[in-house]
């Protein structure tokens, strides 16, 4: 036996697993004996993902080997995700065979055995990107914020001082502009040490932020032109960070 | 949701995660009877920024709206950063394989035998290149440029808007491209008299199906006006085209496309 995992909800990993097949097609886990991570790149290499589960977040963790790589194609787990119900208890399982078995305990155990995809063992470094602005900001507000861009253009720009941080979106179909201040409650951290003015593509920004749904806070950092980190605090302990290339102008 | 994944190829302006990581992006990489580990790992690390031509000796499995086997040989297989997929041999024009943008491609190893799966999904259509030997691996950085085509039906008009005598004496061009729920229309004018005169162009010889794509936009246009005629405007046409469009009571024009 290689891998247990049981997690008490399966809400959180319907909503990961679906946030996660919008930026790649396939990518490997990794489960060590302290927990579980998957980094991937998305295919054209704007955005890179970074999970970090710690064994304590499982309600139950059985790791028995050094490191178990779980291989698959999003799209797949997606749709079996799809049959979990919120409540659910939601297991995962490698055993013998190198067969993934995903469970969900409910009114009834449904296991579904999926093949693991061997992606080879390539492992992809920290990006090492530099950091003037760091700001903690309640999810649904940046959203939000994104869905107002939307209605004007493709892309937005993120632009932090000492004061405030802006969320701006403009195009010949109009300009918004939303801010977050202190006051309001929406910012909860600002710490800039220089001031960050940075474009991003809406695509992807509107896909890394579904991960609201199960994260309140969500932390940007970036610099003036550089790539942006986004990364939330998932319930129970872990998180999901992103990274994202700058749009150049 | 597929379509939007690929749809982010359009960002032409967005830099990468690339520099950041330490990978260094090199114009092309060239391997030469390269081991097949390394194959899979090139494969799905670099297929959705390079295009990837591999000279190898496979199998070609294919299952979907039909089936195919294409047995043992030594051929080249593309695959480009849209999820496109071609497999080329030693002849023809066309290939012998392919798939659409939009496709997921997988490269895996099993019992030291390269598999390369390229995932439609909707229709479901699925190719399995299986290689027990790859000779050479190229990827290459390619670039897209802006395409001029001269020739077209888009110059026909474009001449026939500078001119229009072209057409007949008296012809007034109202609007091009004018919408329909059979499709746009590519030339919709006026005659000497104030009928409406629908224009269909043909880069090359007229056939049938061009003289009931005018007829469709004709009858659609005679439900808002009483008087519509429609001309077929093209270098030629064949017989039983040209006898079908006199049967409607529908004119033909010839006029090639500017060389």
């Amino acid at each position: 036996m290689g891998l247990r995992l049981v997690f008490s909800d399966a809400k959180t990993w319907k909503y990961l697993v679906d946030t996660l097949s919008r930026l790649i097609d396939e990518a490997a886990f990794i489960a060590k004996p302290q927990g579980l991570t998957l980094r991937a790149l998305d295919p054209s290499r704007i955005a890179m993902v970074d999970l970090e589960i710690p064994a304590e977040a499982f309600e139950e963790y059985e790791c028995t080997e050094e490191e178990v790589r779980i291989g698959v194609n999003f799209d797949e787990l997606k749709k079996i995700m799809k049959r979990g119900r919120a409540k659910d208890k939601f297991e995962l399982e490698v055993g013998e065979d190198k067969k993934l078995n995903v469970r969900f305990k409910g009114h009834a155990i449904r296991t579904f055995v999926l093949p693991l995809l061997d992606l080879g063992t390539q492992q992809l470094p920290t990006p090492k990107i530099p950091i003037t602005a760091h700001v903690k900001v309640l999810s649904d507000a940046v959203t939000d914020a994104l869905k107002d861009a939307a209605i004007v253009s493709d892309y937005v720009r993120f632009e932090a001082n000492e004061e405030r941080f802006v969320i701006k979106a403009s195009s010949d179909r109009g300009n918004v502009e939303v801010d977050f201040t202190q006051e309001l409650g929406s910012l909860i951290e600002l710490d800039v040490k220089e001031p960050a003015i940075a474009s991003y593509s809406l695509d992807y920004l509107t896909d890394m932020s579904k991960t609201s749904a199960i994260s309140d806070i969500v932390t940007i950092e970036y610099a003036s032109n550089k790539p942006l980190i986004m990364t939330y605090d998932l319930p129970g302990g872990g998180r999901l960070t992103f990274y994202l290339a700058p749009r150049m102008e | 949701m597929i379509n939007i994944l690929h749809f982010r190829f359009y960002l032409e302006m967005s830099s990468d995660l690339t520099e950041y990581l330490g990978i260094s992006r090199k114009r092309f990489i060239l391997l030469k009877e390269p081991d097949l580990h390394e194959v899979v790992n090139v494969v799905n690390t670099l297929k959705g920024i390079y295009v990837i031509v591999m000279y190898l000796n496979c199998r070609v499995l294919y299952e979907g709206r039909a089936k195919s086997v294409l047995e043992d040989g030594d051929r080249l297989l593309i695959t480009k950063p849209d999820g496109s997929l071609l497999i080329h041999e030693r002849e023809k024009r066309e290939p012998v394989n392919w798939q659409p943008p939009g496709c997921t491609l997988i490269a895996s190893l099993k019992d030291d035998v390269l598999y390369v799966r390229s995932i439609r999904r909707n229709p479901r259509e699925e190719i399995v290149v299986v290689s027990p030997h790859v000779y050479v691996l190229l990827a290459a950085a390619c670039g897209k440029g802006k395409f001029t085509l001269w020739g077209s039906e888009d110059e026909m008009i474009n001449i026939v808007l500078r001119n229009p005598k072209l057409i007949e004496n008296g012809f007034k061009p109202l609007s091009k491209e004018y919408p329909t729920p059979y499709g746009n229309i590519d030339l919709l004018g006026e005659d000497k008299n104030g009928n409406i005169v629908v224009v269909e162009f043909k880069r090359s010889v007229a056939q049938l199906s061009g003289v009931s794509q005018l007829k469709r936009y004709v009858d659609f246009m005679m439900k808002y006006h009483k008087n519509v005629r429609g001309i077929l405007v093209a270098p030629g046409i064949t017989s039983s085209a040209l006898r079908l469009l006199r049967e409607y009571g529908l004119e033909f024009k010839r006029l090639s496309p500017p060389k």
